[in-house]
């Protein structure tokens, strides 16, 4: 058999393998990537505006369906606490969306602190599961707002009744995506932890809670949206400030425009709310770790 | 015999096992004996679904037998625990900790000083050659480092005195797993240890082992037992080697045979 050396003396052709390209090519693409983002996403909330005006526009609904510009004064206005027409609601726009932003946190944080430990015991020991499951699915289906009316009864108009409604709705979706991700651990990882010793607390602590993270994120995710939904419900009946209560008095005094500003900067908050906690949580986990959902 | 003057170890008596799948009852081991010495290499040797592994698991105390004996320094296994030390067919490192972290784990959990486990650490990080990839996580490790990493982890119990290992290299490609078992002889030569090895490559068996238990296919049991006098560090391509394994392939084939009759006659 022959063998010949290859030659890896060559001179090398071209720069576009060197470091600072291929730094540069990256760079390039990911900025494209941002841009062909903003721009489409861009093209469909101008779409949605359009018809907005349109529909308000076409069928002379000013009254029910203010066109968007209305809204948007209306929105700088507020935010501005400088208002053209009489404010109506109490307490401005910024102390309304604290109380709720409060109450939310509040309730999913104690939500989170509850089910996580929960879901964490029932997927992975089976006397827990035994004991607990039935409760948990019997209580599943009775929804968060069918809570409101006994939570005014135990607490009153207060924000604890309102909090209570958000933890006993938030409580699910954490405790079943914790679950799922306890039961769905490498049977292997929690071989390798007991063999290295790992046991009892300090094997949930060390081992069980890191690899049901991707799961238990995916819980917040959906828990934390919901709270604000929740808490806008919760609110509307049971308290006397938050946005749920803006709502349910532009209602009252048949503004369309307020409800509309209301639920723009619901929509708003909500999905700054979500990108701070969640995102920061993912980036600190499961980006680091690069685990995704099997 | 000159084997019985060295301190056993692991002693096994008639260790028994079976398990339930949708077929019924099928047995795994069935009267297996088999006793291992201080800071001996054992390879078992057998073909898949002979038992092999759960005898390791049965020494690692992840599963206990339905019948028979087994001791670790005397004391009957009853559960994991920090005097045995195993490596995995797959890596099955902790995603969520570093290379170095990984490999101090056991140390950890052992409640081992953190400035002893650094230096340890850092001092197998070196044998096993990833002393650059300490901080890495998992994810950014290639297959082999991975393995890698899982044999420091294992290595680091220092106060383990068995180290198990279940077909440990069978996922990895030919040429790392030449150079991962090199790294393995080298570092059991320079800090020796009681190894049971279980695989089912004949050429592995040779190149690593001090004695070779060769498994009967289920229901398992040590049906034959070589000790190899092979001078190391062994070259993988000597006569010998050739002529032990080519024995241990007319061993693997003759076991099938009896074994079916045994069946028979119970």
């Amino acid at each position: 058999m022959l063998t010949r050396p290859m030659h890896n003396d060559m001179p090398l052709m071209g720069t576009a393998l060197q470091p600072a390209m291929l730094d540069q090519r990256g760079r390039q693409r990911r900025r494209r990537g941002w841009q062909r983002r903003i721009l489409r996403g861009a093209i469909g909330i101008f779409g949605l505006l359009t018809l907005w005006a349109a529909m308000s526009e076409y069928y002379g609904l000013a009254l029910i369906l203010p066109p968007p510009w209305t809204v948007f004064h209306d929105i700088f206005d507020t935010l501005t606490l400088d208002y053209r027409s009489p404010w109506m609601y109490g307490p401005n726009i910024y102390q309304h969306l604290a109380a709720s932003f409060a109450r939310a946190i509040v309730g999913f944080t104690l939500a989170a602190a509850a089910a996580i430990p929960c879901g964490l015991l029932v997927g992975r020991s089976r006397a827990m599961r035994e004991f607990l499951e039935p409760v948990i699915k019997l209580l599943y289906p009775i929804p968060g707002i069918a809570w409101i009316p006994l939570a005014i009864l135990w607490f009153g108009l207060t924000d604890k009744a309102v909090i209570f409604v958000v933890f006993i709705a938030e409580f699910f979706p954490l405790f079943f995506n914790t679950e799922a991700g306890a039961r769905a651990i490498n049977p292997l990882i929690v071989d390798a932890a007991r063999c290295y010793g790992a046991r009892g607390f300090t094997l949930v602590w060390r081992v069980i809670l890191p690899a049901s993270i991707p799961y238990i994120i995916t819980g917040m995710r959906i828990g934390l949206g919901g709270a604000w939904r929740m808490i806008v419900a919760a609110e509307m009946l049971a308290a006397k400030t938050g946005v749920g209560f803006l709502l349910m008095q532009a209602r009252f005094q048949f503004r369309a425009s307020d409800l509309m500003m209301a639920m723009i900067l619901i929509s708003v908050v909500g999905y700054a709310t979500e990108r701070l906690l969640v995102r920061t949580l993912e980036r600190r986990t499961v980006a680091k770790w690069e685990v995704n959902l099997a | 015999m000159s084997m019985g003057a060295r301190d056993v170890v692991i002693h096994a008596a008639g260790l028994s096992h079976a398990y339930e799948s949708a077929t019924g009852w099928s047995t795994t081991l069935h009267g297996f004996n088999l006793d291992i010495h201080k800071n001996e290499f054992l390879c078992i040797l057998g073909p898949s679904g002979c038992g092999k592994s759960s005898f390791l698991r049965m020494l690692a105390g992840l599963l206990t037998p339905l019948d028979g004996a087994l001791t670790v320094n005397g004391r009957k296994v009853i559960g994991p625990g920090l005097d045995r030390a195993i490596v995995f067919q797959e890596a099955a490192l902790f995603p969520w900790l570093t290379a170095a972290r990984n490999i101090g784990f056991g140390l950890e959990m052992a409640g081992w000083p953190r400035a002893a486990i650094r230096a340890r650490v850092t001092e197998l990080l070196h044998t096993v050659g990833l002393t650059e990839a300490a901080h890495r996580y998992p994810y950014q490790l290639s297959g082999g480092m991975r393995h890698r990493v899982a044999i420091a982890r294992a290595w680091a119990m220092k106060d383990a005195s068995v180290l198990l290992m279940d077909e440990p290299f069978s996922a990895v490609d030919a040429i790392n797993r030449a150079t991962l078992q090199d790294h393995l002889v080298h570092t059991w030569l320079a800090e020796p240890r009681t190894i049971v090895y279980v695989t089912h490559d004949i050429d592995e068996a040779v190149f690593l082992a001090d004695r070779i238990a060769v498994m009967t296919p289920s229901p398992g049991r040590v049906g034959i037992e070589h000790t190899l006098t092979l001078p190391r560090p062994r070259d993988r391509d000597s006569a010998e080697a050739a002529r032990l394994k080519a024995q241990l392939t007319e061993d693997l084939r003759r076991l099938r045979v009896p074994i079916e009759q045994m069946a028979g006659a119970t």
